[in-house]
């Protein structure tokens, strides 16, 4: 016995003998290869997790850059992210399918929310390679540390700001939201495309070797710690699981499902709003009525007041050097029509009302506007990034384009944009502009 | 023939190459290849990063990108490390059957890992840190958040709870009893009597708490508003 374990020491502390001097790591708490023992971590786990996430993060970064096309950033001073040098976006957005921003809107919180308890599984599969010695390797590894840093950093950022700007928690940021989180996502997805080129072929292989699905057929009992001799990212030292990676799975796939249920599904399209408990949407609009449905910005905090929207209100349109004003009673004289139009938000929400007023093709026709015109819409409230919106001839010339009057039957109530708020199928909600105040028709 | 003289000539290049090729992996630390993704990746960020540059307060989204690499991993590593020893020392210490212990630990840990990730993610709204802003924009009230979180909570403790109980009363196999054929005498499940007791208290205090949440969930829909 004894002999035995002289051997054994003898034959530990000659390979000692061999290994080059120490790096200088820390050989303590998470640095140890040891200190981490969890039995699930391994390539498979982080391939599955990472796969899992790449169609969410596929969706999100369309949806995200559809959603800049929504705003039809060529136009007048529709672009907030601080002027794009490459005009990428080709396209009119436009206004059919009428729920089309809903969709792709709705799509963007689905997927962005969804990723939130892979991303952290993933961080919490790979988190030993943070820890591990030495800290550079060579150039190739440091540049790939560094740009590891900027996909996980961007990766949270997004999220962070993604949700907290729906929940209208502003303070902390600091900057404008809306071009950090579109430049970040630049940033995101540059990281990104490294992190593919070099680990796609890893995923595959590990796929090829364990099989893409088979560990999910394992319970805790066959379930077994992956070897730290071929898979770098095992454990060393595994302990005894106490929940399965199909289980661990599971409780991660089952956090995803209910954020979603949470805030974006029932939103989506305008869905079933009762279950979206914690959705900061999840409420009704007030009062039950036709005017029960949800504000974006109350007239309080845009600064509009009673007075403003008296009968003193004039809704001013030009074409040029013409001015025509209108007032309410005027445009309620005018053709009246009905449209059930979506509000479709940024921030993931919708809500359907039957809206009514007149078409916003009426009135390029009154301003004498050229046929392929663009309007400039400028609403009562003094400053903020919307208080006013540029829409396209395409826009204007729908025939269900509306300046409206009244939703459901009922004037528009002040919080909903009385005297006359924008409408138009399929745009971003910020731009159907409440408080109308001036149109001003110009040629593209 | 054109294409051999060709062959011949470029054998010696052919070597060059190769000892080039090494000599590159050896200063760079991987294949050419890698470079060149290295850079095209590196020219998106930066191009995205001189666009921030151009925006207000630019070094401030600077720095809350990088920190949110750091605080994540400086937050989040005690964290699940602490935790796992806390709840695994704790659950080991109060049952001696490991089989007994893994399933008390995960009815306990994943209705809690859960909870967690909502108040991590709708935190500003439970915890009423944006209540002033919530409220001037949307015009709604934010005090329902908290109730409905706790609700939600309670909710996913006693689903967990329900389905222990129920495991507990079925019995729960040791490892190693997975495999063996059941047996004429085995009808009872195989647990000792405490823990048959401790299965019915805990059904008896789901069916209990059922009630309770019910209550409080019809009351709480109704002074929030979900309700008619």
């Amino acid at each position: 016995m004894s002999r035995l374990e002289d051997l054994g020491k003898a034959v530990e502390e000659s390979e000692d003998a061999r290994k080059p001097p120490v790096p200088p790591v820390p050989n303590a708490g998470p640095f140890r290869r040891d200190f981490f023992t969890s039995p699930l971590r391994g390539r498979w786990l982080t391939s599955f997790l990472g796969s899992s996430m790449l169609p969410l993060l596929v969706i999100a970064a369309l949806t995200g850059f559809l959603s800049h096309a929504a705003y039809n950033p060529g136009l007048g001073s529709n672009d907030l992210t601080g002027g794009f040098d490459v005009d990428l976006y080709f396209l009119d957005w436009p206004t059919s399918p009428v729920w089309l921003y809903s969709l792709t809107q709705g799509l963007h919180l689905i997927a962005g929310l969804a990723v939130i308890p892979i991303l952290l599984a993933k961080l919490w599969s790979v988190i030993p390679r943070l820890f591990e010695g030495p800290p550079v390797r060579s150039v190739a590894h440091s540049l790939e540390r560094l740009s590891v840093l900027l996909l996980v950093g961007s990766a949270i950022f997004l999220l962070v700001t993604g949700v907290i700007n729906v929940e209208y928690w502003l303070t902390p940021l600091g900057f404008a939201f809306l071009p950090a989180h579109y430049y970040a996502a630049m940033v995101f997805l540059g990281a990104l495309s490294l992190h593919l080129v070099l680990k796609l072929p890893i995923v595959a292989s590990t796929f090829r070797r364990e099989g893409a699905f088979r560990p999910l057929g394992e319970g805790i009992d066959r379930m077994r710690a992956s070897d730290p001799t071929i898979d770098t990212l095992a454990s060393p030292a595994p302990a005894e699981p106490t929940i399965s990676r199909r289980g661990m799975l599971g409780v991660v796939g089952l956090g995803s499902l209910g954020l979603v249920v949470m805030t974006a599904s029932a939103n989506l399209l305008g869905g079933v709003r009762e279950i979206a408990l914690l959705s900061p949407r999840g409420q009704s609009g007030g009062p039950a009525g036709p005017d029960d449905f949800l504000v974006n910005k109350t007239a309080e905090l845009a600064g509009v007041t009673e007075d403003m929207t008296g009968p003193d209100w004039r809704l001013q349109l030009s074409a040029g050097s013409e001015m025509v004003e209108l007032s309410r009673e005027d445009l309620l004289a005018m053709d009246q029509y009905t449209e059930h139009l979506p509000i479709a938000c940024v921030e993931g929400w919708t809500t359907w009302q039957d809206w009514t007023g007149v078409r916003l093709r009426d009135l390029a026709a009154i301003a004498a506007a050229a046929s392929e015109s663009v309007v400039l819409v400028e609403s009562i409230q003094e400053g903020g990034a919307f208080s006013q919106a540029t829409l396209a001839a395409n826009q204007i010339n729908d025939s269900r384009s509306l300046l409206a009057l009244k939703a459901n039957g009922e004037d528009l109530t002040l919080d909903h944009g009385f005297p006359a708020r924008v409408i138009v199928p399929a745009l971003p909600g910020v731009h159907n502009t409440k408080w109308v105040r001036k149109m001003k028709f110009s040629e593209a | 023939m054109a294409a051999g003289e060709r062959e011949q000539g470029e054998a010696p290049v052919g070597e060059t190459d190769r000892a080039g090729l090494e000599r590159f992996r050896y200063e760079y630390g991987a294949q050419p290849l890698h470079l060149i993704a290295v850079v095209v990746s590196l020219l998106l960020c930066g191009y995205a990063l001189l666009r921030i540059n151009n925006l207000d307060n630019s070094l401030r989204i600077v720095i809350w990108i990088v920190a949110a690499a750091l605080l994540h991993d400086l937050v989040a590593l005690p964290f699940y490390s602490v935790l796992s020893r806390i709840t695994h020392g704790a659950a080991a210490q109060a049952i001696e059957s490991r089989a007994m212990m893994v399933h008390a630990l995960n009815h306990v840990r994943i209705p809690a890992g859960l909870s967690l990730l909502l108040l991590l993610v709708y935190f500003p709204l439970i915890l009423r840190v944006a209540s002033d802003e919530y409220v001037a924009t949307t015009g709604q009230d934010v005090n329902v958040y908290l109730s409905r979180w706790l609700l939600i909570s309670a909710a996913m403790f006693l689903i967990s709870g329900v389905i222990y109980a129920i495991r507990l009363r079925r019995g729960i196999p040791e490892p190693g009893a997975v495999a063996a054929p059941p047996r004429e005498e085995d009808s009872v499940p195989r647990v000792s009597a405490p823990w048959r007791i401790g299965a019915d208290l805990t059904l008896a205090a789901s069916a209990l708490a059922i009630l309770i949440v019910a209550a409080a969930l019809v009351v709480g829909l109704l002074t929030t508003g979900l309700m008619p």
